[in-house]
């Protein structure tokens, strides 16, 4: 395909990609084709801290489609080939085997790296990121009943790492630079009551503390806190964050917003020819005033399905709310909405039975609910997206006592 | 659906006949509003198109032609065709069920005043 475009060009390998190539080629088969820099199909990414990590779930299981699927749809799918280079006015992608290919329409869903820490040490084997499946089966082989695990990083991911190395018997250490565990995406008074409930369950936690140095000689056995703490260690996991690797369309027409590649409601990006969707996509949010990237698993589904709709001479426009989920321990948590920026937040229900709702506001108006063991989803999406937008806990722990 | 039903709500094309393959789900943009429609044999189908649970596009996720039931993309819930109901965690509140009318060439779905 190389002398000649590709009508619709994907550079990406997950649930977005995905999503995309299979809405695209239902109109337009034979005339897609994906290129993933993994060495995989497309696969989803939640069961990696969860039953892959565990040991519950086959790495084989994860794939959002089987091979057959990709051929029987026409789809080419290219693996092993990351994108170094954009040229929008030829409308040509150039890959890192030299290959060049040519396209009609594009849409760039690229996704995240883990971010890196910056301390001596994080080299040494025995330090892990979780990303992609090759990390989630390589730390899977680490954790084991006795073993000891620091996770350099308490939000979803670390936390979710946590929870599945203690039900392997593994002991674990949860190191966190704010004052709570998932702080940043559940707010201090949450995070307290989750920070809690993690420790009475055996995680040792370590907050308000950074790691400064991971030692050891062959490998981690040690991390070193800035409080002078020393834990050693048999395994060290790093969970601080991720960002969009799109350096390589920096000097492209292409807009970026730290990082993010900047998108409209309809997932297009500065170049009419050139869309992207999920993890990587910055699309803009009036809460906020900023373009933002969303890094939950329904955004990927949602945008790569609507950007495919677009490319296909559609004119959606995004609707949905941020939504986002975890399992840890026996907590089944969500969040609709954005925690980004309130000003209070309103917590009812069994909070010491951990089923409990909160609802954060910002000037009095709701902008995100979170449940804990909570049956109010419905209650709380319906509640966000009443014209009457002012409700209280009150309210939703009503329409949750009535839910089926 | 009755003859009553349908001259109190408004019809709404949604696609060709011709358009609906068999056995694949479609995702239609009704004036802001995401239908899914699907063929199986000479029945057609249409619920909405968001999943009630996590928002996922349904007409991406797997058809059960044999219990009517169309699987959620992203968790694997389900929805009746037929009823619009959940039948799968982990979808609990239903999507909306729409009444197809085909005329001819042509299929459309009766919108309500709800809708």
């Amino acid at each position: 395909m190389t002398a000649q475009r590709t009508p619709y060009l994907i550079i990406g390998g997950g649930l977005a990609a995905a999503s995309a190539a299979e809405i695209l080629a239902k109109k337009q088969p034979g005339r897609v084709c994906l290129v993933s820099a993994e060495n995989h199909l497309p696969y989803a990414r939640p069961p990696l801290s969860k039953a892959v990590l565990a040991g519950e779930t086959a790495p084989s299981k994860v794939y959002l489609k089987p091979r057959e699927f990709y051929r029987d749809k026409g789809i080419e799918v290219v693996l092993g080939h990351a994108a170094i280079g954009l040229n929008t006015e030829q409308r040509v992608v150039r890959l890192s085997s030299g290959r060049h290919m040519g396209y009609e329409t594009l849409l760039l869903a690229t996704g995240l790296v883990p971010a890196r820490l910056d301390i001596p040490g994080f080299l040494l084997p025995g330090v892990h990121m979780l990303r992609n499946l090759e990390d989630a089966i390589a730390l899977r082989d680490e954790i084991a009943p006795g073993r000891t695990v620091v996770v350099i990083g308490g939000g979803f991911i670390g936390c979710e790492v946590a929870a599945t190395a203690i039900a392997r018997g593994a002991h674990v250490h949860v190191v966190e630079t704010d004052a709570v565990l998932m702080e940043r995406a559940v707010g201090r008074d949450v995070g307290e009551i989750l920070t809690e409930h993690h420790r009475r369950v055996g995680v040792h936690t370590y907050l308000r503390a950074t790691a400064v140095e991971i030692r050891g000689h062959k490998r981690a056995e040690a991390v070193c806190l800035d409080s002078g703490a020393l834990l050693h260690c048999d395994v060290v996991v790093v969970g601080v964050g991720s960002r969009a690797a799109t350096s390589w369309l920096t000097d492209t027409s292409i807009a970026l917003s730290e990082g993010g590649i900047v998108v409209d409601g309809h997932c297009r990006t500065a170049d009419p020819h050139v869309y992207a969707a999920g993890d990587a996509a910055a699309a803009y949010s009036p809460l906020l005033d900023q373009h933002v990237r969303i890094e939950h698993e329904s955004n990927a589904q949602q945008q790569g399905a609507l950007a495919a709709r677009n490319m296909l001479g559609g004119t959606t426009v995004g609707k949905s709310l941020p939504f986002v989920w975890s399992k840890q321990f026996d907590l089944d948590m969500w969040c609709v909405g954005d925690t980004r920026t309130y000003d209070r937040v309103e917590i009812g229900g069994d909070v010491s039975g951990y089923r409990f709702v909160a609802v954060y506001l910002a000037q009095s108006q709701p902008v995100a609910v979170l449940g804990v063991n909570s049956a109010g989803l419905a209650a709380a999406r319906k509640l966000m997206r009443a014209t009457d937008d002012r409700f209280t806990v009150a309210d939703l722990l009503a329409a949750e006592s009535e839910a089926p | 659906m009755t003859v009553e039903d349908v001259c109190r709500g408004k019809l709404v094309r949604i696609s060709a006949y011709a358009d609906l393959a068999d056995k694949q789900p479609l995702g239609v943009d009704v004036g802001g509003e995401e239908v899914m429609v699907v063929r199986i044999g000479d029945a057609v189908y249409a619920i909405g198109n968001i999943c009630s649970h996590a928002e996922a596009w349904l007409d991406s996720g797997a058809l059960h032609p044999d219990s009517l039931e169309i699987e959620c993309p992203l968790h694997e819930g389900k929805f009746d065709l037929r009823t619009g109901e959940a039948t799968a965690l982990p979808c609990v509140e239903p999507v909306k069920k729409f009444d197809v009318v085909i005329d001819g060439t042509e299929v459309f779905i009766v919108l309500t005043d709800g809708d």
